[in-house]
């Protein structure tokens, strides 16, 4: 796997996700969800099961995990550096 | 139940950690890393330095809020591993696998302990400049 090919799938990924995001709030708040090809795998409870699944699923390693949240990453100390 | 505990400096506390690959569970490739405790912080962060050292990809990106604007940061799988001490253990205890961000700009610590480790710990800090911090539950 190159990083380009990884950070292509993220990007991609990434804009599928964010629009169907409020669909996916309701019954996944919390959840993560698999991503490949701009398609939804799966939700999980815990990032690490959907990495593990991730790499069962697909040998290549290309695909990408998103935390269904509509909140930011607040850094506290950081945020205010 | 284990328990680190230290003296802080009245500014900030610093811990040595471990930083593992996220996966497979046996894998316990790590490398050393200084973090800070942030209870003000939602997530837990590495710095590229160790992002390159561990050899992970990013999997996802997420919004990240700072006092100047919000912007799209890489996110990358990681575990950590906090050292026991006064322990009969040799190897570290290691938290499930977490989702954490790409620290840039950091020059005192090179990861970021934020509430997604922490809450699953109980953390005491004292007036007497002591604190500690219980894990393994």
């Amino acid at each position: 796997m190159t990083h380009a090919l990884q950070a292509r799938e993220v990007d991609r990924n990434y804009d599928f996700f964010v629009r169907h995001l409020a669909e996916y709030l309701g019954n996944h708040r919390g959840h993560y969800a698999l991503l490949k090809n701009q398609q939804l795998i799966e939700f999980f409870p815990k990032p690490g099961e959907a990495y593990s699944e991730g790499l069962k699923r697909f040998p290549d390693a290309v695909f990408s995990i998103q935390e269904v949240t509509d909140e930011p990453i607040d850094l506290g100390f950081f945020s205010h550096v | 139940m284990y328990k680190l505990e230290g003296r802080h400096d009245g500014r900030r506390i610093i811990i040595p950690i471990q930083i593992l690959v996220p996966a497979p569970e046996h894998d316990l490739t790590a490398t050393a890393a200084n973090a800070l405790l942030d209870t003000g912080a939602t997530n837990s962060g590495i710095t590229p330095i160790i992002i390159e050292k561990l050899g992970l990809q990013s999997i996802g990106k997420r919004p990240l809020g700072s006092a100047r604007a919000e912007e799209q940061v890489p996110r990358y799988l990681f575990r950590v591993g906090l050292e026991m001490t006064a322990s009969e253990r040799r190897f570290p205890f290691i938290f499930d696998a977490i989702d954490g961000f790409e620290l840039r700009n950091s020059v005192h610590f090179d990861a970021l302990i934020g509430m997604d480790i922490l809450r699953q710990c109980n953390f005491e800090m004292r007036h007497d400049g002591g604190w500690s911090l219980a894990f393994g539950m």
